[in-house]
């Protein structure tokens, strides 16, 4: 077909322009974009999935392979899932970075509080289908 | 030419290749869930770009009231319900970093090196946008720039991974839809104990990004208010029942705004320039106005305002009625980008674009912008300038 031979070159083209676009962007507004500390933080983004976080979670899933028996994997390994992207999420919350006394309405809960609730209920959740799926094996 | 990678790793690519966790359809499935996703976000993010950085060409609508507090708090929420589902996604297609060899001709090569501006684009949007809410600044750019001119990357290299998937994500689309072979039968039975299958994979992922959208949407979303566990604001915690984005204090105008010798100055382009002192402005006509407070950073809520409509000053200073020209609202903050705002002459001639003294039936806080602010309809927070103490008509 004619039209899905064209439609890859004209979307790459128009993505190309598109990240052209953005480039001459900020290196056009220098003073607000800061280009080398930009671009520094660009590259530590990717690099910090590829290298680290992604490696990490290989890591992880060798560990609960040997650590937690079979019947329990899926549901361990969601859970830690889960509380990886909350404690990642929660970061700065948790450590009150952006906190300013000044303005008691910014960050105003007790995020740790709340976190650990968090983690309360899907340790809970993980733990309420571990017995199900035993329960279920043994039937 | 011999892999480089070690053992270890060439085992665990070539299995993972056999999971469909990590199958060109759970790729693609995920994709189409981020591609909705971050044109939302660049699309509202546009939106909002345009009203902070008008342009000749395209007027700003003052109707409806509550339009940048509904794509605001889209923006926010789908970068937020983004985040695990580019998790998910960058999971899936993990394995194929160690693919060997990396390229297989001219149109790959091209595909590969822009999957470099896809990766780390995307991340550092989610990051950054993330970040930002939660007033955390560990970068030395400004960010409303950064993420802007950033978006233009992302969106750029989401449209060339398109082109070069869209045969793939077709075929993989279609295969699951007709129930294919090979599809179902492994959901059914994964192909290792322990391993999740591409419908709990998948089931999970929706319920992360459902997870971190209940516990945060509630900002900007009254029926989620009670499950708020980790947005930045609370639409009902601060002064006045309303939270601030900038308190007085932070601001530098305490001292000026609790100044007996306050002034409102109505002067430019007008036929007789005027001044008021707080006396004078709240002995005059009052409107009150039902409106939102709708930050960029997401959250949203709704008040009751009271004071004088800018149009109504405006003919004080002599403007025939039906009038509107540009209006600058110049506040006693010195120097800072929020210092000042301009008004679009739609703004000018609503009704409901005021001056406010009183937010739900008190006089303002020095936090909320006393003794004058402005609250306009359909415009960001940054946008309703407060601690006003100028108009100045173009």
């Amino acid at each position: 077909m004619r039209g899905n031979r064209w439609l890859p070159v004209v979307l790459t083209a128009v993505g190309v322009a598109g990240i052209a676009y953005g480039l001459v962007g900020i290196l056009g507004h220098r003073d607000a974009t800061r280009p080398a500390n930009l671009f520094g933080w660009f590259g530590a983004a990717g690099v910090t999935h590829d290298a680290i976080l992604a490696p990490l979670s290989v890591a992880v899933g060798l560990a609960t392979a040997r650590l937690v028996p079979a019947v329990a994997l899926p549901s361990v390994r969601v859970g830690l899932a889960f509380s990886g992207v909350l404690f990642a999420f929660t970061w700065p919350y948790v450590h009150g970075y952006g906190y300013r006394a000044s303005n008691p309405s910014a960050l105003p809960l007790d995020y740790s509080r709340n976190l650990l609730w968090a983690l309360v209920v899907i340790w809970t959740a993980v733990a309420v289908r571990v017995v199900w799926r035993v329960v279920v094996a043994r039937r | 030419m011999n892999e480089p990678f070690p053992a270890a790793v060439r085992d665990a690519r070539d299995r993972a290749a056999q999971s469909p966790v990590h199958d060109e359809r759970t790729a693609a499935l995920l994709g189409i869930a981020l591609g909705v996703a971050f044109t939302v976000c660049f699309l509202t993010g546009l939106y909002s770009h345009l009203l902070q950085h008008p342009v000749s060409w395209l007027a700003v609508p003052s109707r409806p009231v509550g339009l940048y507090r509904v794509t605001q708090g889209l923006h926010v929420i789908s970068g937020i319900a983004a985040i695990p589902l580019l998790l998910a996604k960058l999971w899936s297609v993990y394995p194929k970093l160690f693919a060997w060899p990396p390229v297989s001709g001219p149109a790959q090569a091209i595909e590969r090196v822009l999957l470099f501006p896809l990766v780390c684009g995307t991340v550092l949007q989610l990051f950054t946008g993330s970040a930002n809410i939660a007033r955390w600044y560990p970068w030395r750019f400004f960010f409303p720039t950064a993420h802007y001119w950033v978006s233009w990357i992302v969106m750029g290299a989401l449209a060339a991974h398109l082109g070069a998937k869209v045969t793939t994500t077709r075929r993989a689309v279609r295969r699951g839809a007709a129930g294919a072979e090979g599809v179902h039968v492994v959901d059914a039975a994964p192909p290792e104990p322990g391993a999740l299958g591409r419908r709990g994979f998948l089931a999970a992922t929706a319920a992360a990004s459902a997870l971190l959208t209940v516990t945060t949407a509630g900002q900007t979303v009254p029926l989620l208010r009670r499950f708020t566990l980790f947005a930045p604001r609370r639409p009902d915690v601060g002064s006045q029942g309303v939270p601030v984005n900038r308190a007085a204090a932070e601001a530098g105008v305490v001292a000026a705004a609790s100044d007996p010798a306050y002034r409102l100055v109505v002067d430019g382009n007008v036929p007789t320039p005027r001044s008021f002192d707080l006396a004078e402005l709240q002995a005059l006509r009052r409107r009150a106005a039902t409106l939102p407070i709708a930050c960029v950073e997401g959250w949203s809520v709704s008040a009751r305002w009271s004071g004088i409509a800018v149009r109504d000053l405006l003919q004080m200073a002599g403007l025939a009625e039906g009038v509107h020209p540009e209006v600058e609202v110049h506040s006693l903050e010195r120097g800072g980008l929020y210092a000042t705002s301009t008004l679009s002459p739609a703004h000018v001639g609503e009704g409901d674009t005021l001056l406010a003294l009183e937010l739900n039936g008190a006089p303002l806080d020095l936090d909320h912008g006393f003794p004058l602010r402005l609250i306009a309809p359909n415009r960001p927070g940054v946008l309703q300038t407060k601690w006003v103490t100028r108009l100045v008509v173009r």
